[in-house]
């Protein structure tokens, strides 16, 4: 089930930005932005070009200070621990094997040897990739690339995982595979998300809720929910309730870019 | 591959693959014979006198007729090249791990490192054989002195130019300083390193020939090859010094070509610019 109104105030919220806002050099390029993330969702974040989606996620992510507000996690286990973030380029090392790429993470946190390689292979045969184990990151294509990114990801068991244009590099039909395969991970595994991304189609398939962002200095524009369900299937693209929302959040993303 | 279907592809295929095995041994060698020839040629066509330019026979004789001071001038030279080079290495890295370690540290220490850059060797080396003597401690110090600089300028670029993002994702799992040093700056930092290690083999063996020529002593078993040079020089023995040349350059393509394998084992599985080379 989806949640509605991104200031609603309940609590179990996985979540919280409380007034946030957050200026470079004087300049603001957010403002007042509220938003609760209930566990579960999956939440778009979708705004014009240079708006603050990626100092957004910065900001949930801890690699950047808020000027205004903050950020909240809640009550529970959660905190800044149990996160963990997709750049929009896979941002790989180049020189560690996949394996070793994606058991980065447990390396960092101090698991053993033995654990952390058996760990990231489990999460390599996920994304598909166990014949590219001992491969070096210029060995492989995009779309292997942000595979091995995902799975790296993974390898700490978030509670939220943030995804930052993950597949914005991708053809289409590469982007639209992974996303099917990341709602499958996702049934799994059971994360959160706050997604950025700049493809409506994208963000309508993946979301629960989709957040647009206006113009700067941004704030949540709106905030269109998506009563899909899951699981969802390429399937999903047909149904005419998909259909619906990435006509009503085209109309939302073009109001605010006017 | 030659495919059957194609003839004149795979024709023209082994054409360039019979030119490929031609310009690893072939073109060398007939550049070489050519200048020999032209060497020979140009002696007799303008009547250049053997003090001047003496034919390519001579100097083989002369080397063989040297070979004993001329060999061990080069070990001399080598002992004080390697030496030298190895403690800038050790030095160089070092020195470049505390400049990238802090901000502080880069600021206020950089600038003498530049300052001591620029400074020829040709004024320092006299202090240096005031402080360590004539012999191979100053020699090895004015080598080390010629090849440090490239190492630290190179390594610091390399150990403070990490790729933000990659700066992001360690922070974002916790890293601690070390970790980050270790596991994203200093394999980043090594494309650099190898650069830095590259030209300061080429200006090695100058350093040690030059350290040489100021602060070698001795004669026969002592005497590095700068040594040696100025003694055939004093001599005017001018096919034993084109000779003294050519060992010279042995040295140094022995250095560069140790080098250029070791950077290519290092890097050659992940990093593009040396997966292609040769
Ligand atoms: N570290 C920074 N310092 C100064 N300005 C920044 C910094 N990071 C982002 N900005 C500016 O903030 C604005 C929003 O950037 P960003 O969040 O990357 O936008 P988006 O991801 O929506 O394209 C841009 O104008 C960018 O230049
Ligand atoms: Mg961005």
């Amino acid at each position: 089930m989806v949640k509605a109104a991104p200031r609603k105030h309940s609590a179990g919220a996985l979540v919280r930005l409380v007034g946030l806002g957050k200026a470079f050099d004087g300049e603001v390029i957010l403002r007042d932005v509220s938003l609760t993330v209930e566990p579960g969702e999956l939440v778009g974040v979708i705004g014009p070009s240079g708006c603050g989606k990626t100092t957004l996620l910065k900001l949930v992510a801890g690699l950047v200070a808020p000027t205004e507000g903050k950020v909240e996690f809640g009550g529970g286990p959660t905190r800044r621990e149990s996160l963990s973030f997709v750049f929009q380029d896979a941002t790989l090392l180049p020189w560690l094997t996949v394996l070793d790429n994606v058991a980065l993470p447990l390396k960092i946190a101090g698991a053993p040897r033995r654990e952390r390689e058996a760990k990231a292979l489990t999460h390599i045969e996920r994304v598909g990739l166990a014949d590219a184990t001992r491969l070096y990151p210029r060995q492989l294509s995009g779309g292997m690339k942000m595979r091995v990114s995902v799975a790296r990801s993974m390898t700490v068991d978030p509670t939220l995982l943030l995804l930052d244009e993950p597949f914005g590099a991708l053809d289409e039909m590469t982007r639209d595979t992974l996303n099917e395969e990341l709602l499958r991970l996702r049934q799994a595994a059971r994360w959160t998300a706050l997604f950025v991304t700049h493809s409506v189609a994208e963000a309508v398939f993946l979301a629960s809720k989709v957040i647009v962002l206006g113009a700067r200095p941004s704030h949540i524009a709106h905030a269109i929910d998506v009563p899909l369900g899951y699981p969802r299937s390429s399937a999903t693209r047909e149904r005419s309730e998909y259909v619906e929302r990435v006509v009503t959040v085209t109309r939302a993303l073009h109001s605010v870019q006017e | 591959m030659t495919s059957l279907g194609d003839r004149g592809r795979g024709w023209t295929s082994a054409l360039k693959r019979h030119a490929a095995g031609w310009g690893v041994a072939g073109w060398p060698l007939l550049v070489g014979a050519l200048i020999t020839a032209s060497w020979y040629g140009g002696i007799v066509a303008f009547g250049i006198p053997e003090y001047q330019l003496p034919p390519p026979h001579r100097i083989v004789e002369a080397g063989l007729q040297e070979r004993e001071v001329l060999l061990t001038g080069a070990m001399q030279t080598a002992q004080a090249s390697l030496i030298g080079f190895l403690i800038s290495v050790a030095g160089g890295l070092v020195l470049s791990i505390l400049l990238a370690s802090s901000r502080w540290a880069y600021q206020g220490i950089y600038p003498y490192v530049l300052l001591l850059k620029m400074t020829p060797i040709i004024v320092v080396a006299p202090i240096v054989i005031l402080w360590a003597g004539q012999g191979l401690a100053s020699i090895t110090v004015i080598t080390f002195l010629v090849c440090f600089f490239p190492i630290v300028a190179n390594t610091t670029m390399g150990l403070r130019s990490a790729d933000a993002n990659l700066l992001d994702l360690f922070s974002v799992y916790k890293a601690k300083g070390w970790q980050q040093l270790l596991w994203l700056r200093a394999p980043g930092a090594l494309p650099y390193f190898m650069t830095g290690l590259r030209v300061a083999a080429a200006l090695t063996p100058i350093g040690a020939l030059y350290g040489d020529t100021v602060a070698g002593m001795g004669s026969g078993a002592d005497a590095g090859l700068g040594f040696v040079v100025l003694i055939f020089s004093a001599q005017f023995k001018v096919p034993a010094l084109f000779a003294a040349a050519f060992a010279a350059c042995v040295i140094g393509f022995l250095f560069v070509g140790f080098v250029n394998v070791f950077a290519w084992w290092v890097l050659h599985k992940w990093h593009d610019a040396y997966v292609a080379v040769d």
